[in-house]
C-alpha cells in the first residue's frame, strides 16, 4: 500500500513529549508528522493518511475519546493512546471507541518502540493472516476448527473456541472485557463478566505452558485481555 | 404586703359602689318628688326601676339588691299615700319590690356573664396571639438557642420556665445551656422517660421546689427530637388543663423546628462533604496530571539519550540512565502518595468484581518480574480456589508492593514465594522471602505511613508500600500482618470468600 517508510502521526499538546516520541518513531524508521491539537490532528490524519496514530488522551481542545470516535468513522488506522490518567475507565473508553493499545505516562522509550513495532507489523500482515495461527507450542486452524498443542488435538468447548478466535484474530490488541463479552456471549451479558475470567482461566489451563505465568493470553488488569503471539522481547 | 393593699383597694371600691347605688336611688327620689302630682304612681315606679336597672348594669349584684330595697322604701315613704309612712306589709308593694329585685338580680347576672365572656374572649385572643408569636419566632429560629428563647418567652407569660433537651443521634439527651437551671437527677429521669416513651410525663409532686414539673416529648415526624422540661417560676404555679394544652402546642412547634434544623444541618453537612470531596478529587486529578506531564518528558528524554549509548561518551549515557531511573522513582513515589490520598478519601470506590485469584497473580508477576528480571518467584496456589470478589487493580497493587519489598530486602538468589489457599471463610495469601527478616519489635508500625525498618536508608522507598497494602486490604474487609518465620520474612493478608455467583460451564465435548 505504501512503498515509502511508514508514516506516524503524533497528536500531543506537550512539545517536549512530542519531541522524544517522534525521535523514537524515527528510530523505528518511521516518518513522523506532528499535531498539537485534536483539530489539527484530524486534519492531518485526513490529508496524510498515516499508518499509525499516537494520541494523547488529554488534549486541550477536545476529549481524546471523541477524537478516536471521529477518526474511526472513516479510518481503520491503528491508534496508540498515551494517557496520564491512572483511572482505568479512561483507557477503557478509549479502547472501546476504537483505540488499539495504550501506554500510561510516564513510559520508557523501549516500551514505546516495542508497541509501535508490533502495531506496524500487524498492519502489514493485516488481511492475509489466514486461518492458520500459531503461538508457543499451539497451532490453530480456524478453517477446520482444530486446535493442537504439541501436535495433540486440544478439545475446546464452543464458548472457549469462540473466545480463542477473538483473541487469535486480534493479536497484540488490548481487548476490553465488554468487547469480548459482546463477541462471545452477546451484548446484554456484561454483568456476568466473571464468565469471561473463568473461561480465560480455562483457556490458559489448556493452552499455556504455565497457566499462573501466562505468556500469550495476558491480563490487562482492570481493562481486559491481550493476546500476544510472540513473547515480548524487551 | 401588696396583697393587703390590693384587698384594701378592692374593699374601698365596693363601699364606693354601694354608696353610688344609694346616691342613685336618692337622686331618682329627688327628681321624681317635685313631679309627684303630675305623674302616675306606675310612672314613678318605672323611674325607680330604671335606677335599679342602671345600678345593676354598672355596679353589680350587691348594689342592685341595696338599690331595690332602697327604691321600694323611698317610693313607699315619699310617693305612696299616706306620705311619710313606711309600710311594707302591702301586697302591692311587695310585688313592686319583688319585680325590682328580680330586675336588679337578672340584669346584674346578665352583665356579669357578658363581662366574663368578654374576659374569656380577650384571654383567648391573647393566648392565640402569644402562641402565634411563639410559632413565628420558632419557625424563624436558626438554632436551638433561638427556639429555646421563643419557648421561654411564651412560657414566662404563664408563670413557667423551660429547659430544652435535644436528643442526639445516639438518643442521648443533651441539656441546652440556655435552660432555666441544670436539671437534677429526678428531673433528668423524667425527661429520659418522656423521650423514651414519647409521652407526657409529670414529675413527682414531692420534688416540686423550683424543679421541673412536667416533661413534654418533642415528637416530630420521624422520631422524638428532644424534651421540653417545664419549670414553675414561683411556688404557686400548677399545670392546669389549659396550660397543659398550651404547652403541648408549644412542644409540637418546637419539635417541628428541631426536625427542620436537623435536616437543614444534615443537608448543609452533606453539601460541604460533597464539595470537599469534589475539591479533593479535582486537586488530586490535576496534581496527578500536572506532575506526570513533566515526569513523562524527563523519563522520555533521558531514556532517548540513554538508548543512544553507542553514539554518546560512556559517562553521559550512564548519567542519562541515572536521570531516567530517578525520574521513574519519583513517579513511583508520586503515584503512591496520590493513591494513598485517594484511598484515604471517604468516596474512593472499590471496583470489586468476581474473578479467579490466579488471574491477578499472573499479571502481578509479569509486572514485578519486569522490574527485576533476575528474581524468580515460586508460586504455590491451592487448586480449586473459589472466585473472589475484589478490585483487581488494587489487589495487583498489593501483590506488586509485597513482591517489590521482597526483591528489595532479600539477598540476591534468596527464595521468594507467593502462596494462596482457602482457610474457612477467607482466602489467605502470603508473600515470603528467605534470608532477611523484619527488624524485631518494629513489625506493627511498618504498616503506618512513612515508617520503614531501621537502618535501611541505602534501600530506596518512602515507607508507603505497606501502608497502601493495609489500606487496600482493609477496604476489602480483610486483614494484613507481617511476621518472621524461620530465617525469613513473611507478609500475609486475607480476603473474604463470599458466595460466588454460579458459573454454568458447558460440558466437555
Amino acid at each position: 500500500m505504501n512503498t515509502l517508510s511508514p508514516l506516524a502521526l503524533v497528536v500531543e499538546d506537550e512539545p517536549q513529549i512530542r519531541r522524544f516520541v517522534c525521535s523514537a518513531l524515527r528510530d523505528e524508521s518511521c516518518r513522523a508528522s506532528e499535531a498539537g491539537s485534536a483539530a489539527q490532528g484530524l486534519d492531518l490524519a485526513a490529508r496524510e493518511q498515516p499508518d499509525l496514530v499516537v494520541l494523547d488522551l488529554g488534549l486541550p481542545d477536545r476529549d481524546g475519546v471523541d477524537f478516536i470516535r471521529e477518526l474511526r468513522v472513516w479510518s481503520a488506522v491503528p491508534v496508540l493512546v498515551l494517557s496520564a490518567r491512572t483511572v482505568e475507565s479512561d483507557k477503557i473508553a478509549a479502547l472501546d471507541a476504537g483505540a488499539d493499545d495504550y501506554l500510561t505516562k510516564p513510559f520508557g522509550i523501549g516500551e514505546l518502540r516495542a508497541r509501535v513495532r508490533a502495531m506496524l507489523r500487524r498492519r502489514q500482515m493485516h488481511g492475509d493472516a489466514g486461518a492458520l495461527h500459531a503461538f508457543g507450542d499451539v497451532e490453530a486452524d480456524l478453517a477446520r476448527h482444530i486446535v493442537r498443542r504439541a501436535g495433540a488435538e486440544v478439545h475446546l468447548t464452543p464458548q472457549e473456541y469462540k473466545l480463542l478466535v477473538q483473541l487469535l484474530t486480534n493479536p497484540g490488541r488490548v481487548l476490553t472485557q465488554a468487547f469480548l463479552i459482546d463477541k462471545v456471549w452477546g451484548p446484554g451479558n456484561r454483568e456476568n463478566n466473571h464468565y469471561l475470567r473463568v473461561y480465560v482461566g480455562r483457556l490458559r489451563q489448556k493452552l499455556e505452558a504455565d497457566p499462573t505465568r501466562p505468556r500469550h493470553i495476558l491480563t490487562e488488569t482492570g481493562i481486559g485481555y491481550r493476546f500476544q503471539p510472540q513473547e515480548a522481547t524487551r | 404586703m401588696s396583697f393587703a393593699v390590693t384587698m384594701q383597694s378592692a374593699f374601698t371600691r365596693r363601699v364606693a359602689d354601694y354608696g353610688a347605688a344609694v346616691v342613685a336611688c336618692c337622686l331618682t327620689a329627688a327628681v321624681a318628688f317635685p313631679l309627684r302630682n303630675h305623674l302616675d304612681l306606675p310612672d314613678i315606679v318605672m323611674l325607680f326601676l330604671l335606677a335599679v336597672f342602671l345600678v345593676a348594669t354598672f355596679l353589680g349584684r350587691g348594689p342592685a339588691v341595696v338599690a331595690s330595697f332602697l327604691s321600694v322604701a323611698l317610693f313607699d315613704y315619699y310617693f305612696d299615700t299616706p306620705h311619710h309612712f313606711l309600710f311594707f306589709g302591702d301586697a302591692e308593694h311587695l310585688l313592686t319590690f319583688a319585680i325590682m329585685l328580680a330586675v336588679g338580680l337578672v340584669t346584674a347576672q346578665l352583665v356579669s356573664r357578658a363581662a366574663a365572656r368578654t374576659d374569656d374572649a380577650r384571654a383567648r385572643e391573647r393566648e392565640t396571639r402569644q402562641l402565634y408569636e411563639a410559632a413565628r419566632d420558632i419557625a424563624g429560629a436558626h438554632d436551638v438557642t433561638q427556639i429555646l428563647e421563643a419557648a421561654q418567652h411564651y412560657l414566662s407569660n404563664r408563670g413557667l420556665g423551660g429547659n430544652l433537651l435535644v436528643a442526639g443521634d445516639d438518643d442521648r439527651l443533651v441539656d441546652h445551656p440556655g435552660g432555666h437551671h441544670v436539671l437534677g437527677i429526678a428531673e433528668s429521669g423524667c425527661a429520659e422517660a418522656a423521650c423514651r416513651g414519647s409521652e407526657f410525663v409529670a414529675a413527682d409532686p414531692r420534688d416540686l421546689a423550683g424543679a421541673a414539673i412536667a416533661c413534654f416529648p418533642l415528637r416530630a415526624a420521624t422520631r422524638v427530637r428532644g424534651v421540653l422540661a417545664v419549670t414553675p417560676l414561683d411556688d404557686h404555679t400548677r399545670l392546669a388543663d389549659e396550660q397543659y394544652k398550651a404547652v403541648e402546642a408549644l412542644a409540637s412547634l418546637a419539635a417541628l423546628a428541631l426536625e427542620r434544623l436537623h435536616y437543614a444541618e444534615n443537608a448543609q453537612r452533606a453539601e460541604i462533604m460533597v464539595a470537599d470531596e469534589r475539591l479533593r478529587s479535582s486537586v488530586l486529578t490535576s496534581l496527578s496530571h500536572d506532575l506526570r506531564t513533566p515526569l513523562t518528558t524527563l523519563v522520555g528524554l533521558a531514556d532517548t539519550l540513554a538508548e543512544r549509548r553507542a553514539t554518546l561518551p560512556a559517562d553521559a549515557a550512564e548519567t542519562a540512565g541515572i536521570i531516567r531511573d530517578q525520574a521513574q522513582a519519583m513517579h513511583k513515589l508520586l503515584s503512591d502518595l496520590l493513591d494513598m490520598a485517594r484511598l484515604k478519601s471517604a468516596s474512593a470506590p472499590l471496583r470489586r468484581e468476581w474473578q479467579p485469584f490466579e488471574d491477578v497473580v499472573g499479571s502481578s508477576l509479569r509486572l514485578a518480574e519486569n522490574v527485576a528480571p533476575d528474581r524468580h518467584v515460586t508460586i504455590d496456589l491451592a487448586p480449586d480456589l473459589p472466585l473472589i470478589f475484589f478490585d483487581a487493580v488494587l489487589i495487583e497493587r498489593v501483590l506488586c508492593n509485597l513482591l517489590d519489598n521482597a526483591f528489595k530486602y532479600a539477598r540476591p538468589g534468596a527464595r521468594i514465594s507467593l502462596a494462596a489457599r482457602q482457610s474457612s471463610a477467607h482466602l489467605e495469601v502470603s508473600v515470603c522471602n528467605d534470608g532477611s527478616e523484619f527488624p524485631a519489635g518494629r513489625i506493627e508500625p511498618m504498616f503506618d505511613l512513612f515508617v520503614r525498618g531501621a537502618n535501611e536508608s541505602c534501600i530506596p522507598g518512602a515507607g508507603l508500600g505497606l501502608a497502601i497494602c493495609k489500606a487496600i486490604v482493609e477496604a476489602h474487609g480483610g486483614s494484613i500482618r507481617a511476621e518472621n518465620r524461620a530465617g525469613g520474612a513473611c507478609v500475609r493478608f486475607t480476603l473474604p470468600c463470599l458466595t460466588p455467583p454460579p458459573v454454568a460451564i458447558e460440558d466437555e465435548p
